[in-house]
């Protein structure tokens, strides 16, 4: 209770205008009143009275300052005036305020939003209950880590595991979804029935899936929406639930909506649907992967049982895992010396467990390092601002030296000087942050928009909460105390005589601040020259990156006839159709089909076995596997070394024939001619080899050498229920995305085109990241250096308009204008190498961590260094000598005599 | 008359809290019965009650109120809070000790 009179009165003493004391005037003033009164009372006359009563009181004016300070509002209340009169100051001058203000709330937003990336893909927890118990499992060895899992060995695992209160299974798809009329793709997810349980997640409407909805397969037809696609696609209406939505053309009924900011566990995506895992034969044609233990295609994640360390749980998980594989291949029991090669090297594998709270994100992995450069970038950009500004206020306060003095004489303290200035400072910094609130999520939303949309949309959840909120206000305190610290220390030594004395300035210590903060500016814009250099000549190198084969004039487009319920038989004969059609047209030059994307981080892994060769572990025998139709070779002019192309006679009936690429042909047949050798897929020796082409890149443009196994797609038609066209054109992209799909739709009706794009538009999608980065830099880069310049353009005016008076006299004592210009020079070229000497360093220093986001460039690259470095004395001398040059230019009369 | 005693700040806390504990009054009031109720032997110096009163307001131990005094002005009158009824009581309590143990020193009994 006596606390919070304690602070009521407090704050009333302090807010109540004007009368900020508890109306103290007028209580002693009726003191005054009754000890007259009572004087008078004893006789004396009116006049005496009154100033008896004065003279017993004491000096009114210091008792009210005594009351006040009793009432410790002192600091408070000063903190106030002062706020009052810098707001006035503020609103006299309101362009530089403003400006000010703006260049505040631009620097401390762009750090906002790079911030609020920043805890969105690598710093927030997920929001589901207790992330931090949550734990994302790998197979493997520490080598050679995989995240997909069978389904048998899940439920195997998830039944017979101690460590975990609950393990979850996923899978995501893109399936087309159908309501109404309409269908467009959708980011399906399949869960097991105790996903949301485990989790902790609950329904914002209806219900979400439970274990009783994943009991048989096929049984359970139900999905539950994300909240975002109910808004989205549904309108959030209530309607919604219990109404029916086709996926892969099976109605699935609407059991519920997530909760709102439920996004799945994988960050910076976000599945539009969850469906029970028992549904997954439907999700495609051809049979169910739930019964096979020979097919890994799901993800895991468990909850740590309480108490349960992570490596208690990983020891075992891997012993589990160990044990259900030995059961599975019927090897329990049998001793290691009687196991196969393969067998033994399978059992050796591991679980490991990440923690999971933060979810599970390839782009915190691709954008790590690329955030915190960025990170960097933004700091120090604002760095170099604030800086500036102190830089400007520091010359402003040369202005104010009479203010200052006045004040000084009239018995301000000197701390009572600082704290003024500093409050000032303070005041323009709160308003550019406040600013940058509202400036920050026009910043963040650019960016993401810069982000790859590689894994189906991108959805990062962007509100701001509170981390962000403290982010801003804890750089705004900063960027205050930065450039507010060196003024407010200046304006409170100024001494009384001098800053009473009317004239110029004398050359005192003053004007040492100045010039000290411009070596870092230009140091510090040194560092981003540097990195947008860099960063620049990656990207060109990247832009230039041999794949192996032409990448302009080539379109990709994507179908999936048998989401449509084509029958299996009558495929074929849709992709031929389609094929000859778009060969009929001349601005064709080749068309044909193919099962993975070049480029677009796709890819098929199968082990294979080469008869007469076994030595070595089982990741040996593994390569890339692609399927291609005849032409596709030609398509993408890919030239054919040895043997022959695929051809349509290798048919169904026909052998099993493959083309190998050069490297795979090195690796596998490094002594022997490849064409007409047997390579074995799935356990029997059945493809043989009727070609060689030339390296081409297959997943990662980085590496165009990849050992390629090319098959037939007319042998394997089960893999075709979706296909890639890959058309060579001349001619406009558009035109032949339009023919194609007129063609398309001219077989079969109602299907549609989707992941239109050019091999062009793949390719530079890969280097989204670099693209980001380097613009970005370059874009900061030139903001600091002209920040700096600008700076240093202003500080030499003003340096050197308070000296006209000393320079009027050296001119008219036999210095010639250039003497003038040399004298800056030398002042501004020794701070300039300061300032390199101080980027260099800097440079040295973080080179390090940038090197993931380089390529075919080493951080120490000589030429970019020297080329910044000329590039940052350049713009220094030339802001410092133009003005220089006018002023020397002044003739001596005309200064003297405007003394 | 003999010079008025000054008063040290802790012991004009204390009258001021006795003083109020029996009605509320305002400053001027509270100087003229201090007065009084010492026999005019502690005259409180004028100067430093309104500190005293705006100090153990701070603190919580008194609160005012603006009325109307005797000759229709509006007046600022001081009473104790509950809180500061206790610290009457201790600061009574310790001043007895202190004035005790004193007067023990001064007239050690026989």
């Amino acid at each position: 209770m006596r606390v919070w009179r304690k602070g009521r009165n407090l704050l009333h003493s302090v807010f109540r205008s004007g009368n900020a004391d508890g109306g103290l005037d007028a209580e002693l003033r009726f003191h005054l009143e009754m000890e007259t009164a009572a004087n008078r009372a004893r006789g004396m006359p009116e006049n005496e009275a009154r100033t008896e009563a004065r003279r017993s009181f004491g000096m009114v004016a210091q008792v009210a300052e005594e009351c006040r300070d009793a009432r410790r509002t002192r600091p408070l209340r000063d903190a106030i005036a002062d706020g009052r009169f810098a707001l006035r100051s503020y609103l006299r001058n309101p362009l530089g305020a403003a400006l000010v203000v703006i260049t505040l709330a631009l620097g401390i937003g762009a750090n906002t939003a790079v911030f609020t990336m920043l805890n969105a893909v690598l710093l927030r927890s997920l929001p589901v209950e207790k992330p931090e118990q949550l734990a994302y499992f790998w197979q493997g060895t520490p080598e050679d880590k995989g995240n997909s899992f069978s389904y048998p060995f899940y439920r195997q695992f998830a039944e017979r595991s101690r460590s975990f209160s609950g393990v979850i299974a996923w899978d995501g798809r893109s399936l087309s979804a159908g309501i109404g009329n309409s269908s467009e793709r959708a980011a399906v997810e399949l869960v097991s029935g105790n996903y949301f349980a485990v989790l902790g997640v609950s329904a914002a409407a209806g219900r979400v899936l439970g274990v009783e909805d994943d009991r048989r397969p096929g049984a359970h037809p139900v999905a539950v929406l994300s909240y975002n696609y109910w808004q989205r696609r549904f309108g959030g209406a209530t309607t919604a639930l219990g109404s029916s939505i086709r996926l892969q053309g099976m109605p699935y009924e609407v059991i519920g909506v997530a909760e709102p900011g439920f996004f799945g566990v994988r960050v910076g995506q976000s599945p539009d649907l969850w469906i029970p895992m028992a549904m997954e034969a439907s999700t495609k044609t051809g049979e169910g992967w739930l019964d096979s233990s020979g097919w890994s295609w799901l993800q895991m994640m468990g909850r740590l049982a309480p108490g349960i360390s992570r490596e208690a749980a990983e020891a075992e998980a891997s012993t589990l895992a160990r044990a259900i594989l030995e059961e599975d291949l019927g090897i329990n029991g049998v001793p290691a010396t009687a196991l196969e090669d393969w067998q033994r090297a399978r059992l050796s594998q591991k679980i490991f467990l990440d923690e999971a709270g933060r979810g599970i994100s390839s782009l915190r992995e691709q954008f790590r390092t690329s955030l915190w450069v960025l990170a960097a970038l933004v700091g120090t950009l604002l760095l170099i601002a604030c800086l500036n500004l102190a830089s400007l206020f520091s010359s402003r306060v040369e202005r104010r030296r009479s203010e200052i003095g006045t004040r000084l004489a009239l018995g301000a303290s000197r701390g009572r000087i600082f704290r003024q200035f500093c409050l000032e400072s303070l005041l323009l910094s709160l308003l550019g942050g406040a600013a940058a609130v509202g400036v920050a999520p026009l910043a963040t939303h650019t960016l993401v928009a810069l982000l790859p949309a590689q894994e189906g949309p991108a959805y990062l959840d962007l509100q701001p909460d509170a981390t962000v909120l403290l982010f801003t206000a804890a750089v705004s305190l900063l960027c205050a105390a930065i450039f507010g610290t060196v003024p407010a220390l200046l304006a409170s030594r100024i001494g009384i005589g001098n800053a009473l004395k009317a004239g110029d300035a004398t050359t005192g210590r003053g004007s040492r601040y100045p010039i000290a903060l411009l070596s870092p500016q230009f140091g510090l814009s040194l560092v981003m020259l540097a990195a947008a250099g860099l960063f620049g000549l990656t990207l060109v190198r990247l832009q230039s990156l041999d794949t192996g084969f032409p990448r302009e004039s080539l379109l990709l487009a994507s179908v999936e006839p048998g989401a449509t319920g084509l029958k299996r038989d009558a495929i074929p004969a849709f992709y031929t159709d389609v094929l000859t059609r778009m060969g009929s047209i001349p601005e064709v030059k080749a068309a044909a089909i193919g099962r993975i994307r070049p480029l677009s981080g796709g890819l098929m892994r199968e082990s294979i076995q080469v008869p007469g060769r076994t030595a070595g572990s089982p990741g040996d025998w593994d390569c890339d596997v692609q399927y291609v139709s005849p032409g596709w070779f030609r398509t993408l002019e890919i030239p054919l070394l040895r043997g022959r192309d695929l051809a349509a006679s290798d048919d169904t009936n026909s052998t099993k024939v493959g083309v190998v690429s050069e490297s795979l042909a090195r690796r596998f047949f490094p002594d022997r001619d490849p064409i007409g050798q047997r390579i074995g897929m799935g356990g029997d020796a059945n493809v043989f080899i009727v070609g060689v082409v030339r390296d081409a890149a297959y997943s990662d443009p980085k590496q165009p050498h990849a050992e390629v196994l090319y098959l037939s797609a007319i042998q394997n038609p089960d893999l075709f229920q979706q296909a890639t066209f890959f058309i060579r054109h001349s001619g406009s992209a558009k035109r032949i995305a339009g023919i194609l799909r007129t063609a398309v739709r001219e077989t079969i009706p109602d299907l549609p085109l989707y992941a239109v794009e050019t091999m062009n538009e793949v390719f530079d999608e890969r280097f989204a990241r670099e693209r980001m980065v380097a613009w970005l830099a370059g874009g900061f880069a030139v903001l600091a250096l002209l920040l700096a310049t600008i700076g240093l353009y202003g500080m030499v005016s003003h340096w050197a308009s308070m000296r006209r008076r000393e320079f009027g006299i050296r001119l008219s004592m036999g210095a010639t204008p250039a003497d003038l210009v040399g004298l800056v020079a030398r002042k501004t070229a020794v701070s300039l190498l300061a300032g390199l000497g101080i980027g260099l360093g800097a440079i040295a220093a973080l080179a390090p961590f940038i090197e993931d986001l380089l390529y075919g460039v080493s951080s120490r690259n000589a030429v970019v260094l020297a080329g910044a470095a000329l590039v940052m004395i350049a713009a220094g001398m030339l802001a410092a000598v133009l003005p220089a040059r006018e002023i020397a230019r002044t003739a001596p009369m005309e200064v003297l005599r405007n003394e | 008359m003999s010079k008025p005693t000054d008063l040290v700040q802790g012991t004009l806390d204390l009258l001021i809290l006795k003083t109020i504990s029996l009605e509320a009054m305002h400053g001027w009031a509270i100087a003229q019965r201090i007065r009084q109720m010492s026999a005019e032997v502690l005259q409180v110096q004028q100067g430093s009650l309104y500190p005293a009163l705006h100090r153990l307001e701070q603190q919580g131990w008194i609160e005012a109120e603006w009325g109307d005094s005797e000759n229709n002005r509006k007046a600022k009158y001081y009473s104790l809070t509950s809180a500061g009824k206790t610290r009457l009581a201790e600061e009574q309590h310790q001043w007895e000790r202190l004035s005790g143990a004193i007067n023990l020193v001064l007239n050690p009994s026989s």
